[in-house]
């Protein structure tokens, strides 16, 4: 590495840290109660979205691959990627509302729907977890659909007389290291996810709506106090990850 | 495009070609991983129309693919769907060493268990491209012995013609998407070979 790199990254790297960690200390205090408690839930929401984004992101990569139709299709992915996550959020909550907008007497199952939504999607664990895996969706899509560029894995596979769901086991198991990949960086931005969770689903309390609203009830040293936190949570999971899994 | 009128496989047939000549999209219309117009027989039979698991043709890439889990209990896997036996696979290609190894195969190492899960699906014949170009030359020599070795038809394509010229039966000449001619390979550089291995001995 030159000195001219070296600068840039030394440069870059100490702003951030500056703006980022050392400034905020100034204002640090303790975080109000619940803290613990939005970091696990963060981290268990986090984990299961970036398992389930796995195999629909490397469904997607190999139709993108294959080019035609489906590989249009598949670009959708990269929807929530390339839109605000608020728009994500309100898109989120437009569709899961249409069936109670629709429900009328008579409309049995619309009404259903419509229960159902409200008393199990909307501000409730299992929406969190649908506003997570839409999310992360587009970093699985793309880390795969990168990984492919680099090995014909799937035509090996494939003509080794593998099809279907084996054939996509085969392909994650054998792209280990993207998956890997996929599955840590998506966990990582399950702490930072803010916009689609305050429209769609904010309870239960996430990383991102504690610190939210620990800065608007008890101003800036409580949320600087928690946003730390997670930041070294996040590092720490990259570290585990870039030493012992990627 | 690419366009070939016919090219019988029936022994190690190599297709020499400069980088663009169209060679491996040639494969992938074998395969059936992209669409072609025309007609591929394998074993006797018209596999145009099935897809790339049906066509009973072994596509070992240029890119060594890693094995998915441990190499026997890949290979086993690969075995069971063929009805196959993987330990004699296993002695024709000399890798017992590597069979309980998960992660950490070198690229040669990996492109001979490629290789052997192949020979595992008893394929009609062979579809490889440009396999050893990512090996080092002790590597390819040991890769394309065991290609020699196959006793099954091969197409093979490679852009070294040095290459074609140690592994193949028959070479064609590939250029803008067209076969130019193909030739029986009645030059011997087996000692060639044999002269530049000794420089490791």
């Amino acid at each position: 590495m030159d000195l001219f790199s070296k600068a840039i990254v030394g440069a870059t790297a100490s702003v951030l840290a500056l703006l980022l960690v050392v400034l905020p200390l100034v204002y640090l205090s303790p975080p109000p109660p619940g803290f613990v408690e939005s970091i696990v839930l963060t981290a268990v929401f986090g984990l299961a979205a970036s398992l389930l984004s796995l195999l629909p992101g490397l469904a997607a990569a190999l139709a993108a691959q294959r080019g035609g139709f489906w590989g249009g299709i598949a670009q959708i992915l990269y929807i929530p990627a390339v839109v605000p996550p608020t728009s994500v959020g309100v898109l989120l909550l437009a569709s899961f509302s249409l069936p109670r907008a629709a429900c009328f007497e008579g409309a049995h199952f619309l009404c259903g729907v419509a229960e159902f939504v409200s008393e199990h999607v909307i501000n409730k664990p299992l929406g969190v977890l649908i506003a997570m895996v839409v999310m992360a969706l587009p970093t699985a899509f793309s880390i795969f659909d990168g990984a492919l560029k680099e090995e014909r894995a799937e035509a090996f596979f494939r003509s080794l007389g593998f099809s279907g769901p084996r054939l996509l086991l085969l392909l994650l198991l054998s792209l280990r290291p993207a998956a890997v990949a996929a599955f840590v960086f998506s966990w990582i931005r399950s702490f930072g996810e803010l916009g689609v969770l305050l429209i769609f689903a904010s309870y239960p309390m996430t990383a991102s709506i504690y610190i939210y609203q620990a800065w608007l009830n008890h101003g800036v040293g409580p949320a600087v106090g928690a946003s730390l936190a997670v930041i070294a949570v996040a590092v720490a999971i990259a570290f585990v990850a870039r030493r012992w899994l990627l | 495009m690419v366009q070939v009128e016919r090219l019988e496989v029936n022994s190690v047939v190599a297709v020499v070609g400069r980088n663009g000549a169209g060679k491996t999209t040639l494969l992938d219309a074998v395969a059936g991983v992209i669409n072609a117009v025309g007609r591929v027989s394998a074993c006797g039979r018209d596999v145009s129309r099935l897809p790339p698991e049906k066509r009973g043709l072994a596509y070992v890439q240029s890119t060594p693919v890693d094995p998915p889990t441990r190499v026997d209990k890949f290979l086993k896997m690969v075995a069971r769907r063929h009805g196959s036996d993987v330990e004699e696979v296993v002695r024709k290609l000399g890798i017992e060493a590597l069979l309980t190894r998960r992660g950490g195969l070198s690229t040669g190492q990996r492109q001979l268990v490629n290789l052997a899960a192949a020979l595992l699906t008893r394929p009609c014949a062979f579809l490889m491209d440009e396999p050893a170009s990512h090996l080092d030359w002790i590597n390819k020599k040991v890769f394309n012995d065991a290609v020699k070795a196959l006793e099954r038809p091969v197409l093979y394509v490679t852009h070294d013609p040095f290459e074609a010229m140690y592994v193949a039966d028959v070479i064609c000449i590939m250029e803008r998407g067209r076969i130019m001619r193909c030739v029986e390979n009645r030059t011997d550089i087996t000692h060639i070979y044999k002269t530049a291995e000794s420089l490791w001995a």
